[in-house]
């Protein structure tokens, strides 16, 4: 026995020796040598013998039984409900999209570019020498700014030669 | 799984759950509590639980994450069990009875100090009796750990019960 319970404390019994060991712990008759190890042992089967209320059950059935009313009350009331409120919002966010592609099209079919279209020569000419003025300008101020930085970098340039 | 599957294959787990739910939460009316959460919330999955193993290691680990979210919500720390459980008595003098029970309480408090995966798997082991196989599963845990944590935990009880002078 005793090499079985150094055997115990190095994690290498099987079940079988252990239950041997309870056994020879729990039956009165240990040799004083061991005796030390007997309340370890006596723990183990006292705890065993720690059981739920005797009216466990009977408790236990009667919650299930509710538990078990109560989902089938939440799965027959709120899925049909359910069912119900997803056809409804399907059908009002085929409505919305539906008007508002109408609308976008409505729209765009009511703008009448011909009015902006201009007939007239002389006008024509002229609005497309503003325009270029207008482009060349915007060129002739990034040149100008191009000038400007490089005579910078020539004034910094001086200080390094 | 019907109520004769339910009756026959996990009803006759119960204590097994209790006692380890007890370990964790300290009080045998919480212990309840989680039992019978736990095979309430098994029942109302029952559909899926076909699919399942080993519903002894689900059980245990649900056990386990109910009794922990529930020391947790009500912010109890882990004690030793009051004096008072029906523990088996062969003391013959009342003197033996009551140095017995300070024994048991010493043994349980050791028990009670050691790291929670020591804790849960001496208990499963050297009091449900489970084998290293059936703790891998229930704890989640690969079974040469299991093996190694056993060993700590008996190595610690042992080197406790010696400091705390219990005969030795």
């Amino acid at each position: 026995m005793k090499a079985l319970i150094e055997k115990y404390f190095e994690g290498e019994t099987s079940l079988e020796e252990e239950a041997q060991l309870r056994a020879y712990f729990n039956s009165g008759e240990v040799d004083n040598e061991l005796k030390v190890y007997e309340p370890l042992f006596q723990h183990f089967a006292s705890e065993r013998e720690q059981t739920l209320s005797a009216d466990f059950d009977d408790a236990l059935f009667q919650k299930m039984e509710s538990a078990e009313a109560k989902l089938v009350k939440m799965r027959t009331w709120p899925r049909s409900l359910l069912r119900i409120a997803a056809v409804g919002a399907v059908l009002v966010v085929a409505m919305i999209f539906l008007q508002k592609s109408n609308t976008t099209h409505a729209q765009q079919a009511s703008i009448d570019w011909s009015k902006y279209e201009i007939t007239d020569e002389k006008k024509a000419y002229d609005e497309t020498v503003k325009a270029l003025k207008l482009v060349s300008s915007k060129l002739k101020k990034g040149s100008k700014k191009a000038v400007h930085e490089v005579e910078k970098m020539e004034k910094v340039g001086k200080y390094f030669n | 799984m019907n109520h004769h599957d339910f009756k026959t294959k996990i009803l006759p787990i119960k204590n097994r759950l209790f006692r380890f739910a007890l370990g964790i939460v300290g009080q045998a009316a919480e212990a309840e509590d989680v039992v019978q959460e736990v095979f309430i919330k098994l029942w109302n999955n029952r559909h899926q639980m076909d699919s399942i193993s080993n519903i002894e290691a689900w059980c245990i680990t649900a056990t386990k994450n109910l009794s922990i979210d529930k020391l947790r919500s009500k912010h109890q720390r882990v004690v030793p069990m009051a004096a008072g459980f029906d523990l088996h008595d062969h003391s013959a003098t009342p003197y033996e009875a009551a140095v017995s029970h300070d024994v048991f309480d010493q043994v349980r408090s050791l028990m009670n100090r050691l790291p929670e995966k020591q804790r849960d798997i001496m208990q499963l082991r050297d009091i449900e009796g489970l084998s290293y196989q059936e703790i891998a599963e229930a704890l989640g845990v690969p079974m040469d750990q299991v093996k190694v944590y056993l060993f700590r935990a008996r190595k610690a009880v042992r080197e406790g019960m010696k400091s705390e002078g219990m005969g030795m």
